[in-house]
């Protein structure tokens, strides 16, 4: 008989999805829902989910599926069907490539308020700090395809806080989002501006929280198109002075007081105004004070070019539907992965 | 630094009866892997630390649009204006019938799905075109201003992210010097054995394994720009 190599572990499901790193890959994983399987729930919960891999050819799990073993309503009967059976529920999607998307069925978007920061209408199950690609974004075109993390999330829609769209001709009206891991496979990644202002030390706002991938000391370097205004920065480097998770903006040492106004291009621009505005990382900048002792700019933790979402990995979807469990759930994992 | 590795463990019936076969086999596929794996951390390295510009000079209403010569040489102008060099000399012209020089060039990375798109862009000129096929990568695929496209199917793409939900490909361009891969001395690439009774307590599997050590960079983001295209036709 071939090898297998089987792995596992426990978590306490906070309600939001769990993202678990398969080093050696995986060809099967089951979790299950031990806390909820010796009630009787009222509500289909899901108690038991199982993933089969490519090795499985036809009988692989597409993205975002597989097989669900839930309650009857408040009896302890089992039902199995599939994640994506009516009514369908969030299951597995395992992720073996960088750029990495968690494929998931697009989901609609209602509205998109042209205030700051915008304000997105969706049924969702997205959790704050989830990072969205958002597209089609009827009558915002001139963000279709930017990624934005989101924050103060109801079921009902959230904030952009790296989007400031009161000067935007209108509001979106329709839509679609996709969810991509918080990382790209090397950090510091390249990020989408969506604001520079006009000061002797610019304040830069990006889509996503710049903390996350950016500290103070380290270099950008910008690729600003005409279609922005501000092109006279375009192609610049300047330092980092200061990060704001709260307002998602660095300040850098590039003096844009005469600069022309940045401004998103217009809606009815798209598709051949030229997108995005954008920074890369262009390496760091420390500096040690020989009079105060300190050492800024660097940070070990954070350095340029470091390894950043791991792949492969398992997502696990939250909620009392889906594998990850609801909160406070334990779940029991594990992974096999065979030899041949 | 980062350190990767890969190892294969062989059960001792095929030592016994074929070992030195397998052992030369899956000496290849460990060294294969390696400089495969050596070209995926690239990939993420460009895909992920380098700022792209959308294509907007196709016709497929798209944003980013298919790949256009206006927009290739709006790259050019980005990594000439940055004082970067071109990576590949010029291939002189040559008597050959159907074929012309090729002016030095800086580099282009693009997927495999890109390639009938590559063949309409204006002014492109195909490998077979070229005044010579002496040294070309199987791996080449065109010529199209100032930049030698080279296609992989593992190249990076990020799907259903366009304007219109489709698949977006990034395409890296550069010049000289813009990354680099930096190795340790004396561990670049390892390809070892490990023996039966070193692997198994009862002396039962042997092992062969890979490992390297490297560290990724973008040493100047001047000389390197690249495009976000989508397919002409959906893909």
């Amino acid at each position: 008989m071939p090898f297998t190599i089987i792995t596992g572990g426990s978590f306490t499901s906070t309600g939001a999805g769990v993202k678990i790193p398969m080093p050696s890959s995986a060809d099967y994983f089951v979790s299950t829902n031990i806390t909820q399987m010796p009630l009787a729930p009222a509500t289909a919960v899901v108690i038991r989910g199982e993933w089969y891999g490519s090795k499985f050819g036809v009988g692989a799990t597409a993205a975002n599926d597989g097989i669900r073993w839930k309650k009857t309503n408040s009896t302890n009967a089992i039902n199995i069907d599939t994640f994506a059976t009516s009514t369908a529920s969030n299951g597995f999607t395992y992720v073996n490539s960088a750029p990495v998307i968690e494929a998931q069925a697009a989901n609609a978007i209602t509205a998109i308020t042209a205030a700051s920061p915008a304000l997105v209408s969706q049924t969702n199950t997205y959790s704050a700090d989830d990072v969205l690609y958002l597209y089609n974004t009827t009558g915002m075109l001139q963000i279709a395809g930017m990624p934005f993390q989101i924050s103060t999330v109801s079921g009902s829609g959230y904030t952009l806080i790296g989007l400031r769209a009161a000067g935007f001709a209108a509001a979106a009206t329709a839509g679609f989002t996709r969810r991509v891991s918080k990382f790209n496979a090397v950090e510091p990644e390249f990020l989408y501006i969506t604001e520079i202002t006009k000061a002797t030390q610019a304040v830069v706002r990006t889509s996503v929280d710049p903390t996350n991938h950016y500290v103070v000391g380290m270099k950008i370097h910008f690729s600003v198109p005409a279609s922005f205004g501000m092109y006279e920065i375009n192609q610049l480097t300047g330092k980092i002075l200061a990060v704001s998770s709260a307002n998602y903006t660095v300040t850098v040492d590039i003096d844009t007081t005469a600069f022309t106004t940045f401004a998103f291009p217009a809606s009815t621009a798209s598709p051949t105004a030229q997108l995005f505005a954008t920074y890369a990382p262009a390496g760091s900048s420390t500096q040690f004070d020989p009079v105060t002792l300190v050492q800024t700019g660097y940070d070990f933790r954070m350095q340029p070019f470091r390894s950043g979402e791991f792949v492969p990995y398992i997502f696990l979807s939250g909620g009392a539907q889906s594998p990850a469990g609801a909160a406070a759930d334990v779940i029991n994992w594990e992974a096999f992965k065979f030899e041949n | 630094m980062e350190i990767y590795a890969k190892s294969i463990v062989t059960n001792e019936q095929v030592i016994l009866y074929e070992n030195s076969k397998t052992l030369t086999k899956f000496t290849a596929l460990l060294g294969q892997w390696l400089r495969e794996k050596e070209d995926l951390l690239m990939r993420d390295l460009f895909s992920s630390s380098v700022s792209y510009i959308n294509a907007t000079g196709g016709l497929n209403g798209d944003q980013p649009s298919n790949i256009s010569l206006n927009d290739v040489n709006n790259i050019e102008n980005i990594l000439l204006g940055n004082d970067a060099r071109s990576m590949l000399t010029n291939l002189e012209a040559s008597r050959e019938i159907g074929t012309a020089g090729v002016r030095d060039a800086f580099i282009a990375l693009a997927n495999t799905n890109l390639s009938s798109d590559l063949q309409k862009v204006q002014g492109v000129l195909l490998k077979s075109a070229y005044p010579t096929q002496e040294g070309l990568r199987p791996e080449e695929y065109c010529s199209i201003s100032r930049f030698r496209f080279f296609v992989s199917s593992k190249a990076a793409k990020i799907p259903g992210v366009s304007m219109l939900g489709r698949t977006v490909y990034t395409i890296p361009m550069y010049g000289l010097e813009a990354a680099a891969k930096i190795e340790q001395n004396n561990y670049t690439a390892v390809i070892g054995y490990r023996p039966p009774w070193v692997v198994s307590s009862v002396a039962q599997n042997s092992q062969l394994y890979a490992k390297f050590a490297i560290a990724r960079a973008i040493t100047n983001q001047n000389w390197i720009s690249g495009l976000n295209v989508t397919t002409f036709q959906p893909s």
